[in-house]
């Protein structure tokens, strides 16, 4: 018995089947392993996590879906304000910041090199330096007191006669949350446009002129788009990932998590006060797991829209 | 005989018509000698029931100018008698002076302020300064003007007050910086409260050309407060002159305004006074008396003026005043009104009615929503449509969680932001309740779907029903139709097929555009509640259909106008196809709109907005790509005969009205000398 496998395991391998298999097993081992490490195992733990109460002191204990069903009937804030939220700021800054960056990478790609490197690292600064930068210069401008930039312009112009609590009141927040991710929303998928924009092929281009094509934007729209249908879907997924997990603007800039009276509570900052604050960590993977469903299903919408159909 | 029975008949019928209305006459009069109003769902002035009846005139104390007046727990009136230079000390209840201050100092007391400790603050504008009085009559302190360096150079002429718990005062003075605030030693503790300088348009457009010097000259002031009250629990209200919205406020400790969207109310607010459970009763110069709720929310308003156009002599009616200048209540409820032009003072009795209103918001207040509901259903009684009572219903529901009950009652009171948190509540239970069901639900769906690919793969059938459909959707004028889904996703080629005449039709595109209309029609009338902010009985349908094609027509029309002479060359028919294909993108945001307000609240509403923006934005570029691509233009050419066209109609417009007010004289002139031909005739 034990001696059959041997000869067909053996042989197999002489036949060269095995060994295409475990040169490629080999081959990605090193990736797998990494994968697996950092992203596949901790996954896989947070969603086991969701299903169980565990509050880091004692050992997790299993609640089978309750969590989600918690999510979905008992916790008000979620469904009133985090929910709305997170949709309502996905949904500006998302497309947002995604034709922002086309915009912008197509400008840049119509002037020359100079310049152009200059500018795009101008441009692309604000995502890299995050979230410091972001509460020194924006905290600075929209300060809730008569030295506040903004205020003291308005009060300036006689537009108000009080310095105006941007950062703390509700009806202001979001917008300026919006505002700041905007601005710094022209990240990787921003740089990895104006690479795609500048490897279009230029022959293309005189080839549809003489074609009759009649304007920048029938290039635009013919061309440019056609030519670089991979680097839109990095762009859009990158800007889809990025936007539901830029959750830290609003805490910045308020300062207070939760953020006043819920207004800029996004998905993510209900995660950490449920984690780091009230330490539910069962609560807060579940929170993350629906994270997750939500980010998949727009980035399977991106694919929909940017994939090459073949 | 006939000639008889028709006497007869008519004279029966002239004789129940007389004793009908003899009747309903009867049932009408009433004590009040002026109208209780209040407002209906719609925001317009109502008559409701009488509220207060005017009860005793007091005429006999010799009044001159009286311009203040306070009640104190005790039922004691006291009584600025201005043009007098004395304060009085009247017992309501037994109707006889009490006590008389007189005092040499006090020219001409215009305020005055009694605290629970029975000190008398009388504020007079002559004599600059604030007398303080003990409850006998005898004079305790005289705070003139402080001496702070902060309030140098300002004049101070205080003629109102009001006095907190701990001794601050809060005085008006007739300076523009606003409400001044005094310490209970009299020292200077800055502004307490001030209104603000609005600007108009003009005042902006002149600032930016006047140089400093000519700004100096101008003088821009801030709408001057009137009177200043504090109630028992130390909150100050002030009432402002020329402001309609911000008339009365109710201010915290910061001397911000807790009224902040406004109060409904008139612009000549003299005296507000607040009683112990907070109802705030504010009495407008040109006679009424406004009543609202502690949260600043309108209950009615009563009282008249006594002028008449036209009548030189302004009679004496109890109930009606020439100017009032001062409000308060007693104990009981009873409003006291004075008037400083005739010099007499006027109590009103609460009726029944107010009287229930008053005790069901205390109930409320106290936390008591079981028998605050049941008094406010007595009020509903008297008045079925009560704004008030179904307004204050539906917060009593919510706060006991009946939340179908409360969207009842709001429903009927327009109140929309209340309507949408009880119906985001009932809509939570909903889903709570069915979620079991939905999941079921869709864990059903994406099985089925699964199996059926696997079904597919074996026995493919999915293309069979393809070919089926697209069989019966390939008819010429359905495939015209679902044309215009190509051109939103597809604009530059698909305007280019319809330019060449290889699809699209003139068919279509007149059923598409008619069935826009409908849809914009639906749109329009049939929104969920919240968002449906005109009924329908009040939109002038007429207007909206005839501007609807009109506007269509004009674009078209004034297009074609524009391009032909332009080197365009799309002819009206293709001026007219391509509008009507563009609108696909509205098709669907009107569409989902008007479904979705159903079901969404106003915690949602942003994706009523993003929907409804979107799609307006994408419908433009849509006709924009259209012209450009129909007349052969380049993007400067479209955006010019964008404008050009823009402007045209405008001047067609304008044409149209003049044409049609010429001919309306014309007409009128032929009129005239027709009938003046016949009159001539028949003479």
């Amino acid at each position: 018995m034990f001696k059959e496998k041997r000869d067909l395991f053996i042989e197999k391998f002489k036949n060269g089947n095995l060994k295409d298999a475990l040169s490629v097993l080999l081959l990605i081992l090193p990736y797998a392993i990494l994968f697996s490490l950092f992203i596949a195992i901790p996954t896989a733990l947070a969603i086991t996590l969701s299903l169980s109460y565990f509050n880091v002191i004692e050992f997790p204990e299993y609640a089978g879906l309750l969590n989600y069903i918690t999510v979905i009937t008992q916790d008000s804030v979620f469904l009133r304000y985090v929910l709305p939220n997170t949709l309502k700021y996905a949904l500006i800054v998302g497309p947002g910041g995604y034709i922002l960056s086309f915009m912008l990478a197509w400008m840049l790609a119509q002037i020359q090199k100079g310049p152009r490197t200059i500018l795009s690292l101008a441009i692309y600064a604000p995502s890299m330096v995050g979230g410091i930068f972001t509460g020194v210069v924006w905290k600075t401008l929209f300060n809730g007191n008569e030295h506040g930039y903004i205020n003291a312009l308005l009060m300036q112009w006689g537009l108000i006669d009080r310095p105006v609590q941007f950062l703390q009141s509700p009806e202001y927040l979001m917008p300026i949350m919006i505002i700041v991710a905007l601005w710094s929303s022209m990240g990787i998928g921003f740089l990895a446009m104006v690479a795609g924009i500048l490897n279009a092929n230029e022959e293309l281009y005189e080839a549809a002129y003489i074609d009759g094509i009649k304007n920048k934007f029938q290039e635009v729209m013919y061309i440019t788009i056609p030519s670089m249908k991979p680097q839109m879907l990095f762009g859009a997924v990158m800007a889809i990932v990025g936007t539901f997990n830029s959750g830290g603007i609003g805490v910045a800039l308020s300062g207070s998590n939760p953020t006043p009276q819920n207004s800029g509570q996004l998905i993510i900052n209900h995660i950490e006060d449920y984690g780091f604050q009230r330490y539910e960590m069962g609560y807060a993977a579940a929170l993350s797991v629906i994270l997750l469903l939500i980010i998949w299903g727009f980035s399977k919408i991106a694919y929909k829209l940017f994939a090459e159909k073949n | 005989m006939n000639a008889k029975i028709k006497f007869f008949i008519s004279t029966l019928f002239i004789f129940t018509v007389f004793l009908i209305t003899s009747i309903t006459i009867s049932v009408e009069a009433s004590p009040a000698t002026s109208y209780t109003m209040t407002l209906n769902s719609k925001g317009r002035y109502v008559r409701t029931q009488d509220a207060y009846l005017p009860d005793r005139s007091v005429v006999d104390l010799k009044l001159n100018k009286p311009e203040d007046i306070y009640i104190d727990a005790n039922d004691f009136m006291f009584i600025a008698d201005t043009g007098n230079k004395r304060i009085l000390k009247y017992n309501i209840n037994t109707d006889e002076v009490d006590m008389e201050i007189t005092l040499k100092e006090l020219k001409s007391p215009d305020g005055i302020f009694v605290t629970k400790e029975g000190d008398i603050y009388v504020a007079d504008h002559t004599a600059k300064a604030i007398f303080r009085f003990s409850s006998d009559g005898l004079l305790k302190n005289k705070y003139e003007k402080p001496t702070a360096p902060s309030f140098e150079g300002t004049v101070f002429e205080p003629s109102k007050i009001g006095v907190d718990n701990s001794g601050n005062m809060f005085i008006y003075g007739g300076v523009y910086d606003g409400i001044i605030h005094l310490s209970n030693s009299g020292e200077f503790q800055g502004y307490f409260t001030s209104n603000r300088i609005e600007l108009s348009l003009s005042d902006r457009v002149r600032d930016m050309f006047y140089t400093e010097k000519q700004k100096l000259n101008l003088s821009r002031n801030p709408a001057i407060f009137s009177n200043v009250f504090v109630d028992s629990k130390g909150i100050v209200y002030t009432t402002t002159t020329n402001s309609e919205m911000y008339s009365i406020k109710k201010h915290n400790i910061a001397g911000l305004n807790n009224f902040s969207s406004g109060v409904v109310s008139q612009s000549d607010a003299t005296d507000v006074y607040v009683d112990e459970s907070g109802i705030i009763y504010a009495a407008m110069s040109s006679g009424s008396i406004f009543v609202y709720s502690q949260s600043g929310e309108f209950i009615y308003s009563f009282g008249a003026s006594n002028f008449r156009v036209g009548s030189e002599i302004n009679e004496d009616i109890s109930g009606l005043f020439t100017t009032i200048s001062a409000v308060a209540v007693d104990s009981k409820g009873f409003v006291w009104a004075v008037d400083d032009s005739k010099s007499f003072i006027q109590s009103f009795k609460p009726t029944d009615y107010a009287e229930k209103i008053y005790s069901a918001l205390a109930l409320y207040t106290n936390r008591k929503y079981n028998e605050s509901i049941k008094i406010w259903q007595e009020v509903l009684r008297l008045n079925q449509m009560s704004v008030i009572a179904h307004n204050n219903l539906g917060k009593n529901y919510m706060s006991i969680e009946e939340y179908e009950l409360a969207m009842d009652h709001f429903l009927i009171s327009g109140n929309r932001a209340d309507f949408s948190e009880a119906f985001w509540e009932v809509r939570n239970i909903d889903l709570q309740q069915n979620l079991s069901y939905i999941i079921i639900i869709l864990i059903a769906l994406f099985v089925l779907s699964f199996i059926l690919k696997k079904v597919d793969k074996k026995h493919p059938f999915k293309y069979k029903i393809k070919t089926y459909v697209s069989k019966i959707f390939n008819r010429k004028f359905l495939r015209d139709i679902f044309y215009m889904f190509r051109v939103m996703t597809h604009p530059l080629d698909s305007f280019y097929e319809i330019k060449k005449g290889r699809k699209g039709s003139l068919l279509g595109a007149t059923i598409i555009y008619t069935l826009f209309f409908f849809i914009f029609l639906w749109y329009t009338i049939g929104k969920g509640f919240i968002y449906q902010f005109i009924a329908v009985e009040d939109l002038d349908l007429n207007t909206i259909v005839f501007g609807f094609f009109a506007l269509t027509l004009l674009f078209v029309i004034c297009n074609y106008l524009v391009t032909s002479i332009n080197e365009g060359e799309g002819g009206i028919k293709k001026i007219f196809l391509l509008f009507a294909y563009s609108l696909a993108p509205m098709y669907v945001a009107f569409i989902s709109i008007t479904l979705l307000s159903h079901i969404l609240t106003y915690n949602e509403s942003f994706f009523l907005d993003i929907i409804k923006y979107f799609a307006f934005t994408w419908t433009g570029v849509n006709i924009f790509l259209g012209i450009q691509e129909i007349h052969n233009y380049s993007i400067r050419n479209t955006i010019k005969s964008i404008i050009i066209t823009a402007i045209f109609m405008i001047i067609i417009v304008v044409v149209i009205l003049i044409i049609i007010i010429m001919w309306d004289q014309l007409a009128n002139f032929f009129i005239e000398i027709i009938m003046e031909a016949i009159r001539n005739v028949t003479k």
